[in-house]
């Protein structure tokens, strides 16, 4: 290729240059060799060294953009003046200019003299990876450049390896003017969908892997405002409290895996449960968290927000063996083909634990395969697979006045009873498998997306809230017990897709996309009672079959009518269709013998806008303003036949500053500030007799949070937030605005602190190269107000992490809870009685709690088999 | 300032932040709180206590009477009868109307009884002796703040761990040593109480009550042995002890009598007091 794109006999060469980061492009640049003769002939400057260009950070648009340069190479090989030609878009201009004036050169010659010289290059700025919301979403790297001819689709473009350096043809006439006689791209990849408001937080794991957390879902504390307390077992997946919102396991938040939806409709432990633990923490390279439902791709569950889980790994082989405090054991394997995507991996995972209590012992394997094929012309497949199964025990809660008393039925000394349990029954299994095939195309104007998914999962959990409150006996004979048992036995297939068209009008880039969901559960949900001794079914509450479809459709544009005013939108439409066997009744009625099934089938509609203004107050800068309506679908198990079926529906608005900037390649600067109104029309709270979440009504909810992530080339990567939250169920009448009106929503985290921090240094120790890396989290929790006018206990967690690695070898080791503080995952006010079947019972709330992990330590050693060389990795 | 000194600062000014709201009710409502319950026997008007005559004429004389009380819980819901008698208007339009269209009544569920949440509770189970005219103050208990409309009272088999003197019961619910005459016809008699645990028999739910809960409020039970014998025809008791007493035994009128009497809204009553 050639910078004048023309010129005949100027043959390409292609150079790679440089190489830095795992997963950057390199520059590469391009000239012709002038092949001239003559004393007096020309030469033209070659490159040798052309730090590449990046996206401005702050930009948010990022369609392509094409800006013409030319640029002075003075006699000594530096860039001297470097002028921008017409390309209409200062900020990309500047962006542009500013990594053009640290190229450096070979200078131009002249008869062998080095002369100065001016040349033109065209920088096109393009987006690599086409992004839906389904699709892996981008990282913030820094872009690569090259410098060639102008392409057809410069975003098809693999890297090129070529290892020689090119040579820039000098300008016959410095002073010559017309189109640019080559081009440099900048491969950045896109960040398609912009944020669809000050909450929709892209999170890129990065450096922060290296704070301990034991699982995916823990990642999600990685965005500003989560708090998860798991109750249940190391299997169970946390309950989820996020902008006011109790989730419970997902019944307010949807959440996605590649694509992949999670939610379970009519899980008998509670409607949206959601399970990630079946993700490797390790795959995860980045976090879609939208904090509300302000995104036209959000479906149902979508209520305090939505979550998507991207998935990729570097190139090579990662074995690393973990042994650790209570008998914990982890084995992991993560394999990256070389010269494939990032998003072709494997991945391998068996933990073991003795649990750090009475009841507490876990066991589980997973195992992740993605294959990533790039068919050219901007087309790529993703195939993905996971596989998961877990048993684990659960201690559940304990009562505080037993606690005090220390009337367990464990060793008297503090920790025993903390730690202990009152229904050794308690815990659960899971087993899943999840396919998906994901096809994606970008071209110049339009893109498209369509992915198709299947899960198969199976779900026991055994839990114990009451103790011997429910129950009614049978005459003459004790309470069995309030063990509930619930298993959720269901398969998913489904699709979704987008397809996005682009047109230039008023100078920038607008777009229209048409996106549709379609999903279909089919299986069986059961919840029965178990007797306390020996854990036997006694009774069944519900037990019912379903089959349930969601088919959804939505558009969403964006409008930007001038440089500061950018306007996004959209509508969707959720349907769904309930079909259930109630297998619970009666075998005879007043009319005779019956067969014990009633089928019931109900359909419901809900449509949901969504739109928000973006301000851009300066470079950098933005003000963003949201509106979005979301909505829950109804749990299957509470419809009646022909039922037009509710919804519980959100209201959500949102205002906040945007602020990202980017200092060349050393610093990465973003923060946020905003505050939020949600009002939800049906809502569900926490029932201990029913050990579900069971209908309260209106309620309302508002707060505010600020947080910061501030990420250094020098190896330095920390993230903070703060958050503050307030909900309330108001009085029967109240306006909307009467946001305290009422009593407030117990249980629901009003200050929320997170921080996270990792440093990275490269050591020299007698010679010795060693990388050093050092990792702290750190969250606080306010106490929580409960019942009865009542507060919990606060938490305070720290958790720290050091590993040392030498050539391929890498020791480590963690320590969570890093204080021993005795904090409480779970604090519930509500009655109970563990005494005796035949005690009486309290009738009175009564606060318990579940006890957290301890400080938990595990040593770990990791080896490294890097991919060969030239084989790190294909172009993201 | 270092960073751990910065830190250290962010920690304990919202460790401040959150044990200042604690010292704040948390806006979540039903504060908790501990009222004062008694135990009290009831006496008819101008005669010894135990004396009381019942509808079918026997003019009764208890010398013990005893029974096994407990656990009690206080309700927020009232009783599904206490709506009954209240006119939906006022005058003789209202009255009209009551009469032409009375009320439908129903309940939700198998019970007949929704105490909804309950508002206080004493877990303990008491030998009460109904003649003890000074009654048994029972303590603090605890509860929730808030109106309160109703009582349940369990009439349990007597614990282990009862209070109070268990072995006047000699093993049952409930005792009594009495005479009962009429018509010159004196019948002495003494016998025991003991209740099926079958259904809600052992539970006498929605006796009326209306107080606000708050520190320090009173709540007095009163017990109506009017109530227990108040169907009975002692004259049909055969069986005599060795001291001479006719014996209630479980299959006889007067037990039967005893036992929708002792389990009736009119064998209790509350007494209520605000806080001083």
């Amino acid at each position: 290729m050639t910078l004048g794109s023309s010129g005949k006999g100027q043959a390409p060469i292609w150079a790679r240059v440089a190489r830095r980061g795992a997963c950057r492009l390199v520059p590469l640049v391009l000239a012709c060799a002038p092949g001239l003769a003559s004393a007096d002939e020309l030469s033209s400057p070659r490159v040798k060294d052309a730090p590449e260009p990046a996206w401005p950070a702050a930009r948010v648009d990022r369609s392509e953009a094409i800006v013409p340069l030319l640029v002075t190479v003075k006699a000594d090989g530096t860039v001297g003046k470097v002028e921008a030609q017409a390309s209409g878009d200062p900020e990309l201009e500047s962006a542009a200019i500013q990594a053009a004036l640290r190229w450096t050169f070979e200078p131009a010659t002249r008869g062998g003299r080095p002369i100065a010289a001016k040349i033109k290059v065209a920088v096109r700025f393009v987006g690599e990876e086409p992004r839906a919301l389904s699709a892996p979403l981008a990282t913030n790297v820094p872009a690569g450049v090259y410098v060639g001819p102008p392409r057809k689709n410069a975003s098809t473009n693999a890297p090129i390896s070529e290892p020689k350096k090119p040579a820039l043809p000098a300008t016959s006439r410095p002073d010559e003017r017309g189109e640019p006689r080559g081009e440099v791209v900048v491969l950045g990849p896109s960040r398609p969908p912009p944020p669809s408001a000050a909450g929709d937080h892209r999170v890129r794991v990065g450096q922060l892997v290296d704070v301990p957390r034991r699982s995916a879902e823990q990642l999600l504390t990685l965005a500003p405002g989560f708090l998860l307390q798991n109750h249940g077992g190391e299997g169970h997946p946390s309950a989820i409290f996020l902008r006011g919102f109790s989730a419970a396991e997902g019944q307010d938040l949807e959440m996605s895996v590649g694509g992949v939806p999670l939610n379970e409709p009519s899980n008998a432990h509670g409607h949206g449960y959601a399970d990630t633990h079946f993700v490797i923490p390790e795959l995860v390279e980045e976090l879609r968290v939208v904090e509300g439902p302000f995104d036209p791709r959000q479906g149902d569950f979508a209520v305090a927000g939505s979550v998507e889980y991207t998935l990729g790994a570097g190139r090579g082989i990662v074995a690393q063996a973990g042994l650790g405090s209570f008998g914990a054991k982890r084995l992991l394997l993560l394999w990256g083909p070389g010269g494939a995507p990032r998003g072709t991996f494997v991945g391998f995972s068996v933990t073991d634990s003795d649990g750090f209590g009475r009841n507490r012992a876990s066991t589980a394997a997973r195992a992740m395969a993605q294959y990533e094929h790039r068919l050219g012309a901007g087309r790529r497949l993703v195939a993905l697979v996971s596989a998961y199964t877990t048993r684990f025990d659960g201690a559940g809660v304990v009562r505080q006045d037993d606690f005090e008393a220390r009337s367990l039925d464990c060793p008297k000394d503090h920790d025993s009873q903390f730690f202990c349990t009152y229904d050794p029954n308690q815990g659960g299994a899971t087993a899943r498998l999840d396919a998906s095939l994901r096809f994606e195309h970008k071209g110049p104007r339009e893109e498209h997306t369509h992915q198709v998914f299947a899960t198969i999962r199976k779900t026991r959990l055994r839990e114990n809230f009451t103790g011997f409150v429910t129950d009614v006996r049978p005459s003459g004979e004790p309470q069995r017990g309030d063990g509930v048992e619930q298993m959720y036995d269901t398969t998913t297939f489904g699709a979704r897709g987008s397809f996005t068209r682009t047109v230039d009008v008023w100078g920038h880039r607008q777009s229209l996309e048409l996106g549709y969901f379609a999903r279909h559960d089919r299986g069986d949900t059961l919840q029965r009672r178990l007797r306390r001794v020996g854990g036997v079914p006694y009774r069944v509450d519900f037990e019912s079959g379903i089959a349930i479809t969601n088919i959804a459709g939505y558009a969403a544009g964006k409008l930007r009518p001038a440089s500061w005013l950018t306007l996004r939108g959209g509508i969707r439409l959720d349907t769904f269709g309930f079909a259930v066997e109630d297998r619970n009744k009666p075998e005879k009625d007043r009319s005779g013998p019956r067969e014990p099934s009633d089928t019931i089938e109900a359909f419901g509609l809900t449509l949901g806008p969504r739109a928000s203004v973006e301000i851009n107050l300066a470079q950098g800068l933005a003000w963003m303003t949201s509106y979005g309506a979301g909505s829950r679908s109804s749990d299957a198990q509470a419809l009646s036949d022909g039922e037009s079926a509710p919804f519980a529906r959100v209201d959500a608005f949102e205002t906040g500053v945007v602020f990202e900037r980017s200092e060349g390649r050393t610093l990465d600067v973003s923060a946020r500030a905003l505050a939020y109104f949600t009002r939800v029309d049906r809502d569900l709270v926490f029932d201990a007799a029913r050990g579900r979440n069971v209908l309260v009504g209106t309620s309302n909810r508002f707060g505010a949070s600020i947080s910061g992530r501030l990420t250094s080339r020098a190896g330095i990567d920390t993230q903070g937030s703060l958050t503050y939250a307030e909900a309330y169920l108001p009085e029967a009448g109240a306006p909307w605005y009467a946001l305290t009106s009422g009593k407030r929503l117990p249980y629901i985290p009003r200050w929320v602190a997170r921080l996270d921090t990792s440093l990275r240094k490269d050591l020299r120790i007698s010679g010795v190269r060693l990388r050093a890396t050092g990792a702290l989290g750190t969250t606080y929790v306010a106490p929580r107000p409960l019942p009865l006018e009542q507060f919990g206990h606060e938490i305070f967690t720290v958790d720290v992490a050091a590993r040392l690695r030498y050539r391929f070898v890498e020791v480590g080791i963690e320590a969570t809870n890093v204080l021993d503080r005795r904090n409480r995952a779970a604090e519930f006010n509500y009655a109970s009685n563990f005494s005796l079947p035949d005690a009486p019972a309290s009738r009175l709330a009564h606060p318990h709690f579940a006890a957290a992990s301890p400080r938990q330590i595990l040593g770990t050693i990791r080896f490294h088999l890097e991919a060969a060389k030239g084989e790190e990795e294909a172009g993201r | 300032m270092n960073p751990d000194a910065r830190f250290a600062l962010v920690v304990l000014a919202f460790g401040s932040l959150g044990s200042a709201g604690c010292d704040l009710p948390s806006g979540t409502g039903g504060r908790a709180i501990e009222f004062e319950m008694r135990l009290g026997g009831a006496r008819s008007p101008g005669l010894p206590p135990g004396s009381f005559e019942t509808s079918t004429g026997w003019k009764v004389e208890l010398g013990e009477a005893v029974v096994a009380l407990g656990p009690i819980y206080v309700h927020e819901n009232p009783p599904p009868l206490a709506e009954f008698g209240a006119p939906r208007g006022n005058g003789l339009s209202g009255m009209l109307w009551d009469v032409l269209v009375p009320d439908a009544r129903a309940h939700a569920g198998d019970q007949h009884f929704d105490g909804g949440e309950v508002k206080g509770e004493w877990l303990g189970q008491l030998a009460f002796d109904v003649l003890d005219p000074g009654g048994v103050y029972i303590g603090p208990v605890p509860g929730t703040e808030g109106r309160a409309r109703s009582l349940s009272i369990r009439l349990d088999p007597p614990r282990a761990s009862i209070g109070g003197d268990g072995g006047a019961l000699r093993g049952h619910h409930a005792y009594v040593v009495g005479v009962a005459e009429k018509d010159g016809l004196v019948v002495p008699f003494e016998g025991g109480l003991d209740i099926e645990d079958e259904g809600t028999k052992r539970s006498v739910d929605g006796i009326p009550l209306d107080v606000s809960l708050v520190d320090g409020a009173a709540v007095g039970i009163v017990i109506h042995p009017s109530a227990w014998f108040d169907g009975a025809h002692f004259d049909r008791l055969t069986k005599k002890n060795a001291a001479g007493r006719f014996v209630i035994t479980p299959e006889s009128q007067v037990r039967t009598a005893w036992f929708l009497g002792a389990r009736s809204f009119s064998a209790f009553s509350a007494e209520t007091s605000d806080a001083r």
